[in-house]
């Protein structure tokens, strides 16, 4: 087999990479100063006890480290990060409504089309501010609530809010829980009332605009008792030669007999620092499912967190990394079994090239309480060529007896034995690389609703061009 | 923004070197970081280190360390193994798995170097050491083990409390293993409660060279392991066995750290280990595939029965991969005994305490069979009859 090793060349990515201007946009001065965060907190007119908690998280932030065990952040600057950046539009509820170069980059990335044809709702985040929020009739009248999280702080929701909002992930978390703390901007709310089955998923989807900027949306989802939801999360921006950042929360309150998938496509640019937290805690014999692709950012810290906290409840987490050239993606989950009879099921896969750094890192806790639970971790890495590298980094603590957990990993490269098999059969190296990794990733986009798994696959393809000969 | 950024391998630094050279000295109670493995992770899980206090003991009489059998030499300088070792590893490579630290205290409270040197092409006896702790001492063995060209060694170590009593034994071990050479490494520690093990392994391999070490780890309050393999030259390969038993309120504290930088080499970390009472274990594995090390094979594996409620056990299996022709794999299997075990001897008359009584014993039993002599055999057998009241290889009173 021809094994000459090189660099991938740039891939063409002008789907995602565009830049509209920022005329008559609001850019609040970079930094983090307590004033910058006040303005923030005025602007969108929050109550006493919001206000509080952002300066509280602001002090937070100070307070803490680093961290010291991942991806060098050096290139992050936080004097020069702009926490808060608002397009020249308030929240839409029709597409036609919002400006026109906002709403052409949203048509671009398939939004209103894909709303139109299998979504129950939307809600489009342009830099720090949502510029459209909607949601079906059908399932309005189901009595779901999915609305902009700050629209739901002036409403009835308040108190439920101010009861769950940051209580999963507390700022005392780890430093960049606490930034978002106090510069959280944008995001969506959604309530899911006992017994409701959704049959449509909802989707947010997050588009960062401006130059040098954070996004730092909330979203804030309670699936009550015996409900199900599927909610589904997209994300991309333009690539600039100066750092972006992105230190969103989600925070997922799954009850009792429920059930909630939460799906990701990710795909910053590559100059972007994707620090986000998601967390999600689960009562008797709920599921939560998670389904993560992670292809953009420049560093990447991202590690879903289920708490199963309820008797016989079950998670799921099924994810695929791919990590390119300039990349270094952190990416894994965390479980903690804290109830008798839970169990978990984490299904990785990570792929690296062209000098692309992966990692998969994960936590596995049982509790003294989890008595008969099972955990299951496979983890399995494929390296395109020898300029890359991919780490593996699980750690398991087992406090329960009667419970069982078992982890299983492997690295390695795509064996001579496929390309040559492929190959013989007429297929060119370059489709037989692509067809072998798209298989490789086969259980995460399986999971997926049709239209975001011809993404994914298409952003593998993006991803494999220009690896020609690279496969050895 | 051009590259992608590095990825930490090693958490903030140990002491400086004026402290590790302090450590050197032996004065004063000292509290040492040891066990940090290449990569660390989350600081919330506690994994990434841990903290030896060490009280302030002075060094047992060389007495402690006897050369029982075997051609070794008994009160050795240290200077034969690193002049061997500065024309073996002229990059640096050699590392010990607890760290400078361990290394510091080690040094600075050894009893006696024993130094195993064997000629090219030669195959000796095998030797046997034995550490006998001393009451109120640090009680440390530093074994020197040099394997020349094509030579074949067999190195057996004891460290044993026949007399009961407290204090700190430990294992300084250093060996290089030559081209070709083959190196088999057994250590037995049998130590009571009242001790503190350190055990430090540095190895490094030339081409072609094999390694198989078995460790077997009963006693102790506290057990601190590291073992560190440098496999440098082409298809060299290292075998490592491990068995513990955590009883009481023991910790056990492990980290291994392999370095594959040659082609073609192969690892092998298999632990198998029981945890009773309300013992502890942490267990750091690394596999580490340096670039360049084209054919590489890493496997590890860590298999833990938990045998009581209160035990507590953390298992960190780790792969580092910078070269894409390689194979690594590894696993953990954390858990109580099989429920098809578990029914086969219920089935057969045994209560479920008895079956856990069964599998902890195993640990003695399977020790006392590779007993490397009868000082080996009388310490499992203390030890056992301490810990689950009969003698090793005995019948669990009421077993069918």
């Amino acid at each position: 087999m021809a094994a000459e090793k090189q660099q991938v060349t740039e891939v063409d990515r002008s789907l995602y990479d565009f830049v509209k201007s920022e005329e008559g946009y609001e850019r609040l001065d970079a930094g983090l100063t307590p004033d910058i965060v006040r303005e923030i907190s005025a602007k969108k007119d929050e109550p006493q006890w919001m206000l509080d908690l952002r300066l509280k998280s602001l002090e937070i932030y100070h307070s803490l480290p680093i961290p010291d065990w991942g991806p060098s952040i050096e290139g992050l600057d936080m004097d020069h990060i702009v926490t808060y950046v608002k397009p020249p539009t308030e929240q839409k509820s029709d597409w036609e409504s919002v400006p026109d170069d906002i709403k052409d980059t949203f048509e671009r990335l398939g939004i209103p089309q894909a709303e139109r044809a299998y979504l129950a709702g939307v809600g489009a985040q342009y830099d720090s501010e949502l510029v459209y929020h909607n949601i079906q009739e059908s399932a309005s009248k189901q009595g779901v609530v999915y609305s902009g999280i700050e629209e739901a702080l002036h409403g009835p929701y308040e108190e439920l809010i101010h009861d769950h909002f940051m209580q999963l992930i507390t700022p005392q978390d780890h430093k960049f829980a606490a930034l978002h703390g106090a510069v959280w901007s944008g995001g969506s709310f959604v309530y899911v009332p006992k017994g409701v089955h959704m049959e449509f998923p909802l989707q947010s989807y997050f588009r960062l605009n401006a130059k040098g900027a954070g996004q730092f949306e909330h979203t804030l989802i309670i699936v009550e008792d015996g409900a199900d939801l599927h909610f589904i999360e997209g994300c991309s921006a333009p690539k600039y030669n100066v750092a972006n950042l992105h230190a969103g929360a989600v925070e997922l309150f799954v009850g009792k007999n429920a059930h909630m998938r939460y799906s990701t496509i990710e795909n910053w640019s590559k100059n972007m620092y994707n620090l986000n937290t998601k967390r999600a805690i689960v009562d008797d014999g709920g599921t939560i499912e998670w389904v993560s692709g992670s292809f953009g950012s420049h560093v990447g810290y991202l590690y879903p967190m289920s708490i199963l906290n309820g008797a016989d409840s079950t998670c799921e987490f099924t994810g695929v990394t791919f990590s390119g050239a300039t990349q270094n993606l952190d990416t894994g989950c965390k479980v903690v079994l804290n109830a008798p009879r839970t169990s978990a099921r984490i299904d990785t896969k990570g792929i690296s090239k062209a000098g692309g750094i992966q990692t998969f890192r994960s936590s596995v806790l049982v509790t003294e309480k989890a008595e008969d639970s099972d955990v299951y971790v496979s983890c399995a890495n494929l390296m395109l060529d020898d300029e890359s590298r991919s780490d593996t980094i699980p750690a398991m603590d087992v406090r329960a007896k009667n419970c069982n957990v078992g982890h299983e990993a492997s690295i390695g490269r795509i064996g001579d034995d496929m390309m040559f098999y492929l190959m013989s059969r007429g297929i060119s190296e370059d489709e037989a690389s692509t067809m072998i990794v798209n298989g490789f990733a086969n259980p995460v986009s399986k999971e997926l609703p049709l239209e975001y798994a011809v993404e994914m696959n298409n952003l593998i393809k993006l991803e494999m061009e220009g690896m020609e000969g690279a496969i050895g | 923004m051009t590259a992608a950024t590095e990825t930490h391998t090693a958490w903030r630094p140990q002491m400086t070197p004026a402290e590790v050279a302090a450590l050197a000295v032996n004065e004063g109670a000292r509290t040492i970081m040891v066990n940090r493995p290449p990569a660390i992770t989350w600081h919330k899980l506690k994994i990434n280190e841990v903290a030896a206090s060490l009280p302030a003991l002075p060094a047992a009489a060389r007495t402690a360390v006897e050369v029982a059998s075997g051609d070794a030499v008994w009160g050795a300088e240290a200077e034969p193994f690193d002049a061997a070792l500065a024309e073996a590893d002229p990059e640096g490579h050699f590392e010990s798995g607890m760290g400078a630290e361990a290394e510091a205290w080690l040094s600075a409270h050894t009893a006696e170097r024993v130094l195993v040197d064997v000629a090219a092409g030669e195959e000796p006896d095998p030797v046997l050491v034995h550490l006998d702790a001393e009451d109120g001492a640090a009680s440390v063995c530093a074994l020197d083990i040099i394997v020349r060209e094509g030579a074949r060694a067999t190195v057996y170590a004891q460290a044993d409390a026949p007399a009961g009593g407290t204090g700190v034994a430990g294992f300084a071990i250093r060996a290089l293993v030559g081209e070709g050479a083959h190196l088999s490494l057994v250590v037995l520690q049998t130590l009571d409660d009242g001790y503190t093990y350190l055990e430090n392994t540095a190895a490094l391999l030339g081409a072609g060279a094999h390694a198989a070490f078995t460790q077997t780890e009963l006693g102790a309050r506290r057990s601190l392991v590291g073992t560190a393999f440098a496999l440098d030259g082409d298809e060299s390969s290292v075998d490592i066995d491990t068995h513990y038993l955590g009883h009481g309120e023991n910790d056990l504290d492990f980290n291994y750290v392999i370095r594959q930088r040659g082609r073609a080499t192969k690892s092998n970390l298999d632990a198998n280990g029981s945890l009773a009472d309300a013992s502890s274990k942490i267990l750091r594995g690394t596999i580490d595939f340096i670039h360049g090390c084209k054919g590489a094979v890493g496997h590890e594996r860590d298999t833990v029965l938990l045998a009581n409620d209160k035990v507590r056990n953390k298992t960190m299996p780790v792969l580092l991969c910078d070269e894409d022709d390689v194979q690594g794999d590894h696993g953990a299997s954390i858990g109580h005994v099989n429920p098809e075990q578990l029914g086969y001897l219920e089935a057969r008359g045994l209560s479920e305490s008895q079956v856990e009584a069964l599998f902890v014993g195993a640990q003695f039993d399977y020790a006392a069979v590779h007993a490397f002599d009868e000082r080996a055999a009388a310490g499992v057998n203390r030890l056992a009859q301490r810990v689950i009241g009969r003698e090793a290889g005995a019948q669990l009173e009421g077993e069918a």
